[in-house]
């Protein structure tokens, strides 16, 4: 009754739950003062009304003096501001977070498991039936040998649902999450217990109901993508219903450090007793295991300690893989194609495997090089492929190692991976001049002369290089020869770096010769700023020429000594071909942002309007936003890039030449003003060339009707695509820009090399083309594939948690601390305003004036 | 060991040899110059054999920055005639210099731009009008160690430095090797054009082609009878001599890494020297008749990485684990037992022990343009 009215008058129903205590009291008693001088009103109402209807009964009459006296009563004590004084009592349970790892590795099989200790665990956790003792029958170990690590941590927590979790919720608010690249919060487990999607027919042996994720698309439903497995069936449920499982997620990599800060910043505050997190300890992404857990231990005054149960085996597993693949990415025809595989292998040291450098064409595939490797189980290994480039135009490859028969099926998808590169018909003719031989300098002009597909104006096989403290010492007549002297000659050029010469090299006559080629003639321009001079020497023609705006009469910016400058690559910057280092643009992204920091820089004013900005220095703020470091427009006929650091030799580190050239190859190509792609055969790029399942690929078509090069002008062209699970046709639209040039997405479900075929409407074969993509999953995740037991230490200890074993779920009720706290909340609730107080006035005045109305009273 | 008698027998000679040689290698990598590159496989490539695992990395760079930051603290800053160097002997100043640089710090920028500053002014003070780098303590053998290791530093730092004083004193240097070159196309000790051997030659060598890296012209003829000259000091079996063919393992090391970084990877000389160095154990100890330490693992790990393939692979992570566990907590490093670097030797040792263990470990860097392909 008093919740009904409580609520009549607009208290919150979780409140209402809560009351303990209510009493009414007024906001202004004063005015029930009032209700005194009620009394003889009420006399002088009544006696009024005797006066007046002295013919009506006196019963009647006494009612209409009641009602007059009730509306004057209510009114009184609407003003008097009657509150209902409300006492709340909340009782907060401490969060504990279930958490459950569904990423990638999360498929592979627990085992193995190599004593009969571990299979105990692994069997008392499953709550199978061993009986008396501790010895295992060959079933039960074959059985436990099946188990899927994701299955395996269902299976524990269902055996410990009644016991344990059922226990836990009485104490502590229990919630559930799942992770793999994201923290998605799982439902009320249902009683299932799940594999994933790609052990689908595993499962079926084994009696384990496996739920699908939609791997047509890639994208998971989010409210149905995950749920724990407390069972009430325990090893096989029913398959019609899938909201109680834990599926593995897409995109699919271990974000270990991230479901910790998850699973904190939803709590908001709120006490975490504990955060139990069932993983094989991968992190393979995102905030490390070390700084969540130092986000744990600071979070509130108690911390959140992490309880680790760690799922899976420490034992080796067999796996040689693929880790890395990397080629120049751009090539002369004729030119020696190197391409860099990176492999890790473990469980077969000293083995000795053959690695291979494979092409596929419409014929078949074609071994084009083998090398053999002495397999190393301490470290990661690379092997150099080499081939010579006999056709121009884009080549996909394919580097594998022979599948080992002791791999697991899922580890052998890292056997093979595929490269990219393309080779040009033609090579660019290049000068490059600077004023001093910086270490850039240096280290560039080697790695031109070694890049086939350079030349010079005056020789065949290597680009001119000038620089100036040497030319000074030449004779007048060897200085004339250094630059230029006409615009023909300089329009031979491809593209010119201009390092940091002085106005006396580069003297006026030159500088108009420079500004003419490439506004009148497409002169590809690189100016790399230097402290010395460029560009902040020369006159406002020459800076007219940049993409950007200079502050004028300064020579460049220095960085405090222990503030060094940062790079950060613009988002356009990620996928320019110019700074693609890996075709992968979240890898991309990841490596530019680690490139060492540095000292110097142009001091840049501004971006010009049409300038595209490819990497910023974010350590310098203008007013306009931060500094660009990297950018580039077109000036006219030709391109002009202008970077503003003159460090870009520290981008060798670990690496070499791999990042520092792959940027200046790849600049040459994108701002010489010719179309390398050239030719007149239809090609097909598709990129990246190794993707997820559910990322998006794009692919391009270059079509050509004939052999003379003459575009198609169909508005759609289909291609097929051809991957392990059947064919499916991806219709690409034309290019309102570009003639013969057509652009299609395609976001590939399946694992698997899948080949993209264009076959002409027409039947020609001499234009049908196709090209590679390599669908993989997160590849990272089976590099080290077994339980990474010291990542779940280090977490755990760090947070003042520990490691629970799978069949030791019980323990954790002791290890948690934090109680239910009981808070007492006051509030008041308003009476007189609300729709009760102003319907019991109405009818009461109602009562009066009906009955006045029926009776004919006045 | 004729060479032990002959060039190591005083103490300061043999810190001059171990530095010296040291150092050559990480000029001689330096070229590719024209005439060098003319010569250049096309099986070798400029990127091969990298560092990847993050973990590793951040041990090497962390180890050198340690290491880079215990140099820069036992510098001598006392504004005496002394101050920016390290020892009286050039050879240690410059390899000082040069694990500094090789870490990626440049002239002029920085936190060791004044450290760098320093020592690059009291290097040139002690040139002398012939153009000859003449430290203040010289080895009883002779000057010409120091000065090529001396000259090798200052083309490194020319270019990232406009001081003109440096490119000056560089041109003089390089004048004065060239002039100093012997009949058979080898240098000694002593700055005269008299006698070789290949300790020395190659020191003078490394120095040459770092400055012709530089743009800095040298004859052709000058690096091509040099080359001559090494190569007539390798034995039929594997391995280079130190003045005529043998199978010592220091010039061994140094043997193979001078030919590599003409261009001549896949010389059968080469691949003899580096099945028979892939037999010498890598142990922080006296192994196969290595008594040099540090001059042997500098050597060793440039010319497996030059080699690539197996070679590295099999090399590199025994000398890096080696060298990172070695380490003193303060950066620096100590020698073995039984070498013959020790302390009596070597001067202000920890800084020659921690100078050339830095630039082993700076194989992994790419910096220095001397050590490129």
């Amino acid at each position: 009754m008093l919740e009904r009215l409580l609520r009549s008058i607009g208290v919150a129903d979780e409140m209402v739950e809560n009351i303990s205590d209510t009493h009414i009291a007024f906001q202004r008693p004063l005015w029930l003062y009032a209700l005194i001088l009620l009394i003889p009103a009420a006399w002088f109402i009544y006696v009024r009304q005797k006066a007046n209807l002295a013919t009506v009964r006196t019963g009647l009459r006494t009612a209409l003096t009641v009602t007059r006296v009730l509306v004057l009563a209510m009114l009184i004590l609407v003003l008097a501001s009657p509150v209902l004084r409300l006492t709340e009592e909340i009782n907060k349970k401490p969060i504990l977070a279930v958490v459950f790892d569904a990423s990638q590795s999360m498929q592979l099989p627990a085992g193995p498991f190599e004593t009969d200790e571990d299979r105990l665990v692994v069997a008392r956790a499953a709550g199978l039936d061993i009986g008396e003792g501790d010895t295992l029958d060959e079933a039960v170990k074959t059985e436990i040998e099946s188990f899927g690590r994701v299955e395996l941590a269902s299976l524990a927590v269902e055996t410990a649902r009644e016991e344990v979790f059922e226990k836990l919720a009485e104490k502590y608010d229990v919630q559930y999450f799942a992770f793999a690249r994201r923290l998605e919060p799982l439902e009320e487990p249902t009683g299932k217990a799940v594999k994933s999607e790609s052990d689908a027919a595993a499962a079926a042996d084994s009696g384990v109901t496996v739920v699908e994720d939609d791997g047509k698309t890639g994208n998971k439903d989010p409210g149905a993508a995950a749920t724990t497995a407390p069972p009430g069936g325990g090893d096989a449920v029913a398959a019609d219903d899938d909201r109680g499982a834990i599926r593995v997620q897409q995109p699919n990599a271990s974000y270990l450090g991230e479901a910790v800060l998850g699973v904190l910043d939803r709590a908001a505050g709120q006490r975490v007793s504990g955060l139990l997190v069932f993983s094989d300890g991968q992190n393979t992404g995102g905030a490390s295991p070390a700084d969540a857990a130092a986000a744990a231990r600071a979070y509130r005054r108690d911390g959140a300690p992490v309880f680790a149960v760690p799922v899976g085996s420490t034992a080796d597993i067999k796996d040689v893989a693929i880790i890395d693949v990397y080629t120049s990415g751009l090539v002369a025809k004729k030119d020696t194609v190197r391409v860099h595989a990176t492999i890790e292998a473990h469980g077969f040291d000293g083995q000795p495997v053959n690695v291979e450098l494979v092409a596929h064409s419409r014929d078949g595939e074609k071994i084009l090089a083998t090398k053999e490797l002495v397999l190393s189980g301490t470290e990661q290994q690379q092997v150099e492929l080499t081939y010579v480039a006999e056709e121009s135009g884009p080549q996909y490859l394919e580097v594998r190692i022979p599948e080992h028969p002791s791999e697991s099926e899922q580890l052998k998808a890292n056997n093979h991976d595929v490269a990219y590169v393309r080779v040009s018909e033609d090579k660019l003719k290049v000068l490059l001049l600077d004023g001093r031989p910086r270490w850039d300098f240096r280290f560039l002009k080697n790695a031109m002369r070694r890049d086939n597909g350079l030349a010079g104006r005056l020789s065949e096989d290597d680009p001119e290089v000038v620089v100036e403290s040497e030319w000074r010492r030449q004779p007048e007549a060897e200085q004339e020869k250094a630059f230029p002297r006409t615009i023909e000659e300089m329009a031979e050029y491809d593209v010119i770096i201009l390092g940091d010469v002085s106005p006396e090299f580069l003297t006026r006559e030159r500088e108009d010769l420079l500004i003419r080629g490439v506004q009148e003639r497409g002169v590809g321009l690189i100016v790399e700023a230097g402290p010395e001079h460029m560009p902040h020497s020369f006159g406002a023609d020459f800076q007219e020429l940049l993409p950007v705006e200079l502050i004028q009469g300064q020579p460049g910016r220095e960085a405090k000594v222990f503030e060094p400058y940062r790079m950060e690559v613009s988002a356009s910057g990620t996928l320019h071909e110019a700074m693609q280092l890996y075709e992968d643009t979240g890898k991309n992204q990841v490596v530019w942002s680690k490139m060492p920091e540095y000292y110097w820089c142009a001091a840049i004013e501004r971006p010009k309007a049409g300038t595209e900005v490819l990497a910023w220095n974010p350590s310098v703020e203008l007013a306009q936003g931060k500094l660009p470091l990297i950018s580039w427009h077109r000036a006219k006929a030709g391109k002009v890039m202008f970077i503003a650091t003159d460090a870009t030799w520290l981008w060798r580190r670990t690496v070499g030449d791999r990042y520092f050239y792959k940027f200046w190859g790849q600049s040459l190509r994108f701002m010489a003003p010719r179309d390398e792609k050239g030719g007149a055969k239809s090609f097909i790029e598709v990129r990246p060339v190794r993707v997820q399942p559910g990322e998006e690929a794009t692919i391009e078509l270059a079509a050509f009707a004939d052999a003379d090069g003459t575009p198609r002008n169909e508005n759609e062209l289909p291609v097929s695509i051809e991957g392990p699970k059947g064919t499916q046709s991806v219709v690409l639209r034309r290019d309102a820009r570009q003639e013969g040039i057509y652009r299609g997405q395609f976001r590939p479900a399946e694992p698997g090399k899948h080949s993209v075929v264009f076959t002409p409407p027409d039947g020609d074969p001499e234009q049908a083309t196709e090209a590679l993509l390599n669908v993989m999953v997160a590849p990272e995740e089976f590099r080290q594939p077994q339980l990474n037991l010291a990542t779940l230490e280090g977490l755990s200890q760090a947070t003042g948690g520990d490691i629970i074993p799978l069949d030791q779920l019980g323990s954790l009720d002791a290890r948690l601390t934090g109680k239910t706290l009981t808070t007492r909340r006051q509030d008041q609730a308003t009476i007189w305003d609300n729709w009760l107080v102003l319907v019991v006035l109405v009818v009461v005045y109602s009562i009066d004036v009906g009955i006045r109305r029926l009776m004919g009273l006045s | 060991m004729i060479m032990h008698k002959r060039v190591f027998s005083g103490p300061t000679t043999a810190m001059l040899i171990v530095g010296l040689f040291a150092i050559s290698v990480m000029g001689f990598w330096a070229e590719t110059n024209r005439p060098v590159q003319a010569q250049k496989p096309a099986g070798k490539a400029a990127t091969a054999d990298i560092l990847t695992e993050s973990d590793i990395i951040d041990r090497v760079t962390g180890s050198l920055d340690q290491s880079v930051k215990y140099l820069a603290s036992v510098q001598i800053r006392d504004g005496s005639p002394m101050d920016g160097a390290w020892d009286d002997c050039n050879a240690p100043n410059a390899l000082a210099i040069l694990a500094i640089m090789g870490r990626g710090h440049v002239p002029g920028r920085g936190p060791y731009a004044d450290v760098l500053e320093r020592g690059k002014k009291y290097l040139l003070r002690t040139q002398q009008d012939s153009g000859l780098f003449r430290s203040k303590r010289i080895p009883g053998s002779g000057p010409m160690y120091s000065h090529g290791l001396t000259t090798l530093c200052m083309a490194e730092m020319y270019g990232m430095d406009a001081d003109p004083e440096l490119e000056q004193g560089l041109r003089k240097a390089v004048d004065l090797i060239v002039r100093c070159q012997s009949a058979k196309g080898g240098w000694r000790y002593q700055p005269n054009p008299s006698t070789q051997d290949v300790s020395v030659t190659i020191m003078q060598v490394v120095a040459l082609r770092a400055a012709n890296n530089a743009e800095i012209p040298v004859p052709q003829q000058t690096i091509d009878k040099a080359v001559g000259y090494i190569k007539s000091c390798a034995h039929p079996k594997g391995g280079f001599g130190y003045t005529g063919p043998s199978q010592g393992p220091h010039t061994t090391a140094a043997g193979i890494l001078s030919l590599q970084l003409l261009g001549h990877y896949d010389d059968p000389t080469v691949t003899r020297a580096l099945e028979f160095m892939s037999k010498i154990p890598v142990k922080w100890a006296r192994a196969r008749g290595v008594t040099y330490f540090y001059y042997f693992h500098y050597y060793a790990i440039q010319g497996n990485y030059q080699a690539g393939g197996k070679y590295w692979n099999q090399w590199h992570p025994q000398v890096r684990e080696m060298f990172l566990e070695k380490q003193n907590d303060n950066g620096s490093w100590d020698i073995p037992a039984g070498m013959s670097e020790s302390a009596s030797v070597v001067g202000r040792n920890k800084v020659y022990w921690t100078a050339m263990a830095s630039l082993v470990l700076e194989v992994y860097m790419h910096y220095l343009p001397a050590y490129q392909r």
